[in-house]
C-alpha cells in the first residue's frame, strides 16, 4: 500500500523520528482496537511517574475537565473504551493508551473513529492542569488508587506467588520493579514535577502506535499521527533495552511465605538463557510447551492428572527478559512432593525423555495457537510488539514456519539451557518447614 | 444491525438444539456443547436428592473416555478444550482451526456417552478438592458465594458451585451416572458453533453420533424461594489488603425466560449503569472521595429461579459505601432518571454488544445461555432500543429497595 512499508504483517509508517505506526486493517472485525505505547527503561522513579501520569491523564482533559465529563463523551461514542495502563516487557516499561470501539461500518456512524481518537489526543496533549502542574486533588486520588493496587496484589494468591518468585529471581535487577513503581516512589511525585515529567516523556519517549480492525489505513495513519505529533519536541530517546540476561546455574534463591490459606502456591523461576533473537528461540518455545504449555504437557499430565496433586500446574515464558515460571496450586502437605515431581519433569524434558505423542501434541497445540493468532487483535499486537522490541518482528506465518522446524533434539537442548534461579512457596501457617 | 450477527438455528438428532454463529474468514472454529443442567439442579426426576457439587464433578469426569482423557485426545489434534459449570448450565468446548469434524465427534461422544471408570472418578475427586480449596482462598469467590448465602433461603444457588470438600467426598459414582442419564439427554443439550462453518456439515456429524430417538426434557425441581433475602449480612475475615463489599438486591419478580427475561435484563443493565457506572455522578463522587477504586462494579444476574442486582468492590469503609449507595438509590427514586442519560447508557450497551461479536468464546457462551433461557440473542439491539424509561424506573423501584438487600463483606484479619 502506498506510503507504507511492511513490518511483521503490519503496514508500517514512520510518522516522525521515534513515532512508528503499525496498522492492520481487517474488515472481518466489527471493532477497532488502537494502542499507543510509550516506552522507557524500567526504573523505580520513572515507572511510578509514567504509571501515575497515565492514571491522571485518564481523568479528563482541559476540555472535559472531569472523569465524569470524559466518560459521558466516551459512552456517547457507542461505549468507546479509553484506558491508560502500564506493562512491562522485560525491562522495558510501557504506558499503554488503549482505545477500543465498534467500527463505523458496524454502527453505521461515520465520524465515530475520528471523535474517539480526538478524545484520546486531547487527554494526552491537553491534560487537566492547575497552575504549572496536574490538579493536586486528581494526583492525590490517583496516587492513592495505584498504591491500593500495589497493596492488593496479595489478594490474588496465584499472581502474588508468581510475582514474588520473579522478584526473588531478579532481586538485583530492574525487573524486580513493578509496573507501577513503588509506594515510596509514588509518594515522591508532585503535581508540577509529574506534569513536567509527562511533557518530557510525551515529547521524547519512543512511541509505537498500533491499530487493528475495520478501518481505512491512510485515514487511520493521519488520525494517529495527528494525535501523537503535537506532543513531540526534540530528539527522540532510543528504544530501551530488553534486560535479557544469561545466568549460569547457581543455588536457587528460596523464599517461603506463610498465610492463612487452604491451598499452597508453589512457583519455580528459571533463566531460559535463550534470547528472542537467538537461533534457538523456537526451540525454547517448544520446550516450554512440552513442559507446561497446556493440558497435553508433562506438568498437567504428571502433577495433576496422574497424581491428583494440583488443580493447576503449568509453565509460562517471559520471552523478552528470558525467564520461565512454573506454577502449581497444591495442598500444603503435598508441596514437597509436588516440587520434586516438577523438577523431575524438567529433567525429563532436558534429557529429551518425552514420547513421540507428547512431542506431536505439543507441536500441534503450538501450531494451532499460532494459526489462530490472526483472529485476535490483541494477540497480533502483542506478537508484533514483542518482536519489534527484540529486534525482529515476525508474521504469524514466519513464527509457524520456525515452530515446525524445531526438532526433539533442539527442544531438549533449549531446555538444558534453563537455569533454576529461585523458588517461592506461599503456604499455610499450620506446618513448619525447613527452608 | 442483525446482519452483524449471522446466526442459524436447527434441531439436531434427539431434539438437540444447534446454533451456528457464522464468522467467515476466521481460522478459529469453536464449538460449545452445553446442557441445561447446573449446580442448582440437585433433584433427579425421580425425586432423589444428590449431594452439592455433582454437576461440577461431572464436568471433570466426563473427560475420561474409554480411549483416554478427552483433553489429551483434543491436544493430539492440536485443539484447545475446556469446560465450565454454572448455576444453571454445564458446558464443554473446544476450539481448533482444523480437524473440525473429528473434534466435534469427540466432543459429542465424550459428553453423551461417558463410561465413568471408577479409578478416574477417584482421581478427579482429588483434583476437585484442590479446586475447591483454591476458591476458598479467593476473596472474590468468597465475597460472591457469601452474598448468595445471604440472598437465598432455599434456592440451591446459596451453595458453592463446586460443592464443599465434604460434599465432594460424598459423591458416589451412581450419583454421577444418574444425573448424567437425566440431564445429558440430547433434548436437554444445545450445541453452539462459531466460525467459518456450514450448518449442514454440523448436522451430518451430529446424526452420526446421536440416535434419533427423542426423550422428554427433564424437569427442574427447585424449591419455592421467598422474594425477600434470607439474611441481611454476612461478613468474613481473610488476608486482604482492604475490605470488600458486595450488596445484592434480590429481584422479587425474576423473569422465567424468553423476551420477558431479555427485557428485564436490559432494563436492569440500563438502571445499574445509570446509578453506578463511570458516567454516573455517584461513581464520580465515590471515586474522588477514595471510597472506591477501578474495580467498583455492578451487574444483574438472572438464572433459573432467581435474579438479583449486585454492586460493590474494594473499599476503605464498607459501612459508609453502603450508606452512600442506598442514599443514591433513594435520591434517584425521588428525582427520576434523565432521558439523555438513558440514551447514552443505551448507546454504550449497544457498543458492548457489538464488541462481543469479535470474541468467539464470549459470543458462544452468550448464545448458549440465551438459548436455555429462551432468549434470542439477535433481538438484543431491537429490544434495547425499545426499552423505555418507565421500564427502567419500574424495575429500580421494585428491586432496589432496602427490604431486598443482602450484604457480603470481606474484612482484613486483625
Amino acid at each position: 500500500m502506498r506510503g507504507f512499508s511492511s513490518s511483521g504483517g503490519f503496514l508500517h509508517r514512520r510518522a516522525a523520528p521515534g513515532v512508528d505506526l503499525f496498522l492492520l486493517p481487517d474488515r472481518r472485525f466489527r471493532t477497532v482496537s488502537i494502542r499507543l505505547n510509550f516506552l522507557q527503561p524500567l526504573a523505580e522513579d520513572a515507572a511510578a511517574a509514567l504509571a501515575l501520569s497515565g492514571a491522571v491523564l485518564g481523568q479528563g482533559s482541559a476540555h472535559l475537565p472531569s472523569r465524569l465529563a470524559l466518560q459521558r463523551e466516551l459512552d456517547g461514542l457507542c461505549g468507546t473504551d479509553l484506558e491508560m495502563d502500564t506493562a512491562r516487557l522485560g525491562e522495558i516499561h510501557l504506558m499503554e493508551a488503549d482505545l477500543a470501539l465498534p467500527s463505523e461500518r458496524a454502527t453505521g456512524e461515520a465520524g465515530l473513529l475520528k471523535k474517539a481518537v480526538s478524545l484520546l489526543a486531547q487527554c494526552l496533549a491537553e491534560p487537566r492542569r492547575q497552575g504549572q502542574g496536574f490538579p493536586k486533588t486528581v494526583l492525590s486520588q490517583e496516587r492513592r488508587g495505584l498504591k491500593d493496587v500495589i497493596a492488593s496484589a496479595r489478594n490474588h494468591r496465584p499472581s502474588w506467588a508468581s510475582l514474588s518468585c520473579l522478584r526473588a529471581v531478579c532481586a538485583r535487577e530492574p525487573y524486580r520493579i513493578g509496573r507501577l513503581g513503588s509506594p515510596e516512589a509514588l509518594d515522591r511525585l508532585t503535581p508540577e514535577g509529574l506534569l513536567s515529567f509527562w511533557r518530557r516523556a510525551a515529547s521524547r519517549l519512543p512511541v509505537l502506535a498500533y491499530a487493528v480492525g475495520d478501518f481505512d489505513p491512510s485515514r487511520m495513519a493521519d488520525l494517529l499521527a495527528g494525535a501523537v505529533l503535537p506532543l513531540r519536541k526534540g530528539l527522540p530517546a532510543p528504544l530501551p533495552s530488553t534486560g535479557f540476561r544469561r545466568a549460569a546455574p547457581t543455588r536457587p534463591a528460596r523464599r517461603v511465605e506463610r498465610a492463612s490459606v487452604e491451598q499452597a502456591r508453589l512457583c519455580l523461576g528459571f533463566r531460559t538463557n535463550t534470547a528472542w533473537s537467538a537461533a534457538g528461540f523456537s526451540d525454547l518455545v517448544m520446550a516450554n510447551m512440552l513442559l507446561g504449555g497446556g493440558s497435553h504437557a508433562k506438568l498437567f499430565r504428571e502433577v495433576r492428572e496422574k497424581r491428583s496433586l494440583a488443580y493447576d500446574a503449568s509453565s509460562s515464558l517471559e520471552k523478552t527478559k528470558g525467564l520461565m515460571l512454573v506454577s502449581a496450586g497444591v495442598s500444603p502437605q503435598q508441596a514437597d512432593r509436588a516440587e520434586a515431581l516438577i523438577l523431575e519433569q524438567i529433567r525429563n524434558v532436558q534429557a529429551g525423555r518425552f514420547s513421540s505423542r507428547e512431542w506431536r501434541d505439543s507441536l500441534r497445540t503450538l501450531t494451532n495457537r499460532i494459526r489462530t493468532l490472526g483472529d485476535s487483535p490483541s494477540r497480533l499486537v502483542s506478537l508484533h510488539l514483542e518482536g519489534f522490541l527484540n529486534g525482529s518482528p515476525r508474521t504469524p506465518a514466519e513464527v509457524l514456519r520456525e515452530a515446525r522446524s524445531v526438532t526433539p533434539e533442539s527442544a531438549a537442548a533449549a531446555a538444558r539451557r534453563w537455569a533454576h534461579a529461585g523458588t517461592f512457596l506461599l503456604t499455610s501457617r499450620g506446618r513448619r518447614r525447613k527452608s | 444491525m442483525n446482519t452483524l450477527l449471522r446466526m442459524e438455528r436447527a434441531e439436531g438428532p434427539g431434539g438437540m438444539a444447534v446454533i451456528l454463529l457464522k464468522r467467515p474468514g476466521f481460522a478459529e472454529r469453536l464449538a460449545v456443547l452445553g446442557t441445561d443442567y447446573g449446580s442448582t439442579d440437585l433433584v433427579l426426576p425421580s425425586g432423589r436428592i444428590t449431594p452439592p457439587g455433582v454437576a461440577h464433578f461431572l464436568e471433570h469426569v466426563l473427560f475420561e473416555t474409554h480411549e483416554g482423557n478427552a483433553s489429551d485426545l483434543f491436544s493430539a489434534r492440536g485443539a484447545y478444550s475446556n469446560a465450565f459449570t454454572d448455576y444453571g448450565t454445564t458446558a464443554y468446548l473446544f476450539s481448533s482451526p482444523d480437524r473440525w469434524q473429528e473434534n466435534l465427534r469427540l466432543l459429542v461422544g465424550f459428553v453423551t456417552k461417558p463410561p465413568f471408570p471408577a479409578d478416574k472418578v477417584e482421581k478427579e475427586r482429588g483434583i476437585i478438592v484442590q479446586e475447591v480449596r483454591m476458591y476458598l482462598d479467593s476473596p472474590g469467590s468468597r465475597l460472591s458465594e457469601n452474598l448468595h448465602q445471604a440472598l437465598f433461603r432455599r434456592h440451591p444457588a446459596r451453595l458453592d458451585i463446586a460443592g464443599t470438600v465434604s460434599s465432594v467426598k460424598a459423591i458416589r459414582r451412581n450419583d454421577l451416572a444418574a444425573c448424567h442419564r437425566a440431564f445429558y439427554r440430547p433434548s436437554n443439550l444445545c450445541l453452539v458453533a462459531v466460525g467459518d462453518l456450514r450448518m449442514k456439515d454440523l448436522l451430518a456429524t451430529l446424526r452420526r453420533e446421536i440416535p434419533a430417538g427423542r426423550l422428554r426434557r427433564p424437569p427442574h425441581r427447585l424449591p419455592a424461594e421467598p422474594s425477600r433475602p434470607a439474611r441481611r449480612r454476612i461478613a468474613k475475615r481473610m488476608e486482604v489488603s482492604q475490605p470488600q463489599l458486595l450488596m445484592g438486591f434480590k429481584d422479587p419478580k425474576p423473569a422465567k425466560g424468553g423476551r420477558q427475561l431479555l427485557d428485564r435484563r436490559i432494563a436492569a443493565g440500563l438502571c445499574l449503569a445509570l446509578l453506578f457506572d463511570h458516567a454516573a455522578e455517584l461513581h464520580q463522587a465515590l471515586y474522588e472521595s477514595g471510597l472506591i477504586d477501578e474495580d467498583f462494579t455492578s451487574g444483574y444476574a438472572s438464572e433459573r429461579g432467581f435474579a438479583y442486582a449486585a454492586v460493590g468492590g474494594q473499599t476503605r469503609d464498607p459501612r459508609k459505601l453502603e450508606r452512600l449507595i442506598l442514599k443514591c438509590i433513594a435520591k434517584a427514586a425521588k428525582a427520576g432518571f434523565h432521558a439523555e442519560d438513558l440514551e447514552r447508557a443505551r448507546r454504550k450497551a449497544l457498543g458492548n454488544w457489538i464488541r462481543i461479536l469479535d470474541v468467539p468464546q464470549s459470543l458462544s457462551s452468550a448464545a448458549l445461555t440465551a438459548h436455555f433461557q429462551g432468549v434470542r440473542l439477535e433481538e438484543y439491539p431491537a429490544r434495547l432500543r425499545a426499552c423505555s424509561m418507565s421500564q427502567v424506573e419500574a424495575l429500580r423501584d421494585e428491586m432496589l429497595k432496602p427490604g431486598q438487600l443482602a450484604i457480603s463483606t470481606i474484612l482484613p484479619r486483625k
